[in-house]
């Protein structure tokens, strides 16, 4: 009973916090409830019984979004926002509403069938000896569905590409984003802390193969250390630039791709592994993955800044 | 229930309580910088006195070093946090509340 008022309160502060989010006008209000939304999800993941999805939306959900949505409402002005046409927006968020309450309805359908359904923990589970690891969830994830988790980090790869050729916002006189002045707490701060992340974030790594964790929540931590630093000094962020960067952000991809062509070339099939060489695969796989997915999302928070320094010093990019 | 998940059961209310105390501050307090105040003291006093009650209940000593290390590390980022904004603010030229 008592795990039933939770969760009900729960569901309901969701639903609330959803609907303030996207129902007001004052968007730093809406990025704000947006953070406390994906806390509250990564609670409701853990209710269902999903530690590594909870891990995930607190620290990509939760955590790297709301900051790249701060630091995107830093460097947008009033003009930069466009009032669409109450008359097309109208029919669209009650076409929109509708659909949600479909997909909500089914989504509580096919719970209510798991009683009637066994999907498929128990084959995974069968199968689990000869994955190379632990974790059924880093089993799935990077060898039984090796391929969605390519094509994920492809699109990921895609995106910071996209930013990059994007170019550097141009400089606005209100935005103090990443220039304030140096402060005697942050010098105290920085240096404690972002070790500490990066060590979390190996932990995080290494402790995906037989408890909840991985590469993606690893990575995600990494990048947060990586983001403290563009708080501190300059020098310090030059050195996360340039060539450096660019092979830290491609490194992830190129080093699943490899293994999967390696698979298809010796073993016939693509992405499966030899059963000796599994552990083996997923472990070098899960290290380029999480300095790939660090990098990757280092670089959507800072933008194209230092991702070409020849090109930021011509001065040629301005977007 | 043993006399060591009372014990824990007692810590968590407590902590709760603080939590709604420096709830309640942010949501009556004048200005910023007193709900800094609320924020960074009452929070992560309440924050203590759950990781208190979480510590009792860990399976080992390490288990409860951990939760330490998790409270220790929320310490030091609330003040970095709250320093930064109470900086900011001030740098905006917000004036700090005065008893009219």
């Amino acid at each position: 009973m008592p795990a039933l008022v939770f969760d009900g309160l729960l569901a309901l502060g969701l639903v609330v916090l959803a609907w303030q989010a996207v129902a007001g006008t004052h968007l730093f209000r809406s990025v704000v409830l947006f953070i406390a939304f994906g806390l509250l999800m990564s609670i409701a993941w853990l209710r269902l019984g999903a530690p590594d999805i909870a891990m995930a939306e607190a620290a990509v959900g939760a955590g790297l979004t709301g900051v790249l949505l701060l630091n995107t409402l830093g460097r947008i002005g009033p003009e930069d926002v466009d009032e669409p046409d109450p008359r097309y927006t109208r029919p669209l968020r009650w076409a929109v509403f509708g659909g949600c309450l479909l997909l909500a309805g089914l989504i509580a359908w096919a719970v209510t069938a798991r009683d009637r359904v066994a999907g498929l923990a128990p084959r995974v589970r069968d199968q689990l000896g000869e994955s190379g690891v632990e974790n059924p969830v880093t089993a799935v994830l990077l060898n039984f569905r090796g391929l969605d988790t390519l094509v994920e980090v492809g699109v990921l790869v895609l995106a910071v590409v996209a930013v990059a050729s994007l170019g550097r916002p141009r400089p606005r006189p209100e935005t103090r984003a990443w220039e304030a002045p140096p402060s005697a707490l942050l010098d105290w701060f920085i240096p404690r802390v972002a070790p500490v992340a990066v060590l979390v974030g190996a932990y995080l790594w290494w402790a995906g193969a037989k408890l909840p964790g991985g590469a993606f929540q690893g990575g995600t931590v990494v990048a947060a250390a990586g983001v403290m630093l563009l708080l501190s000094e300059r020098p310090l962020q030059e050195a996360l630039a340039g060539a450096r960067l660019r092979v830290l952000v491609v490194l992830g991809f190129a080093g699943f791709l490899t293994v999967a062509a390696l698979s298809q070339v010796f073993g016939g099939v693509l992405l499966e592994y030899p059963v000796h060489w599994a552990h083996g695969s997923i472990v070098a796989i899960e290290i380029g993955l999480t300095l790939s997915i660090a990098a990757c999302l280092f670089v959507l928070v800072r933008g194209a800044e230092g991702v070409y320094p020849e090109r930021d010093a011509a001065g040629e990019d301005r977007a | 229930m043993g006399w060591l998940d009372w014990l824990s059961a007692g810590l968590v209310s407590v902590g709760a309580f603080f939590f709604l105390a420096g709830t309640v501050g942010l949501l009556r307090f004048p200005d910023v910088y007193t709900r800094l105040h609320a924020l960074t003291k009452a929070d992560n006093l309440g924050l203590g006195f759950v990781v208190a009650a979480l510590a009792l209940q860990a399976p080992d000593l390490s288990g409860a070093f951990k939760l330490l290390a998790i409270w220790t590390l929320a310490l030091f980022a609330s003040v970095t946090v709250a320093h930064l904004v109470a900086r900011a603010a001030l740098r905006e030229g917000l004036e700090p509340w005065r008893r009219r």
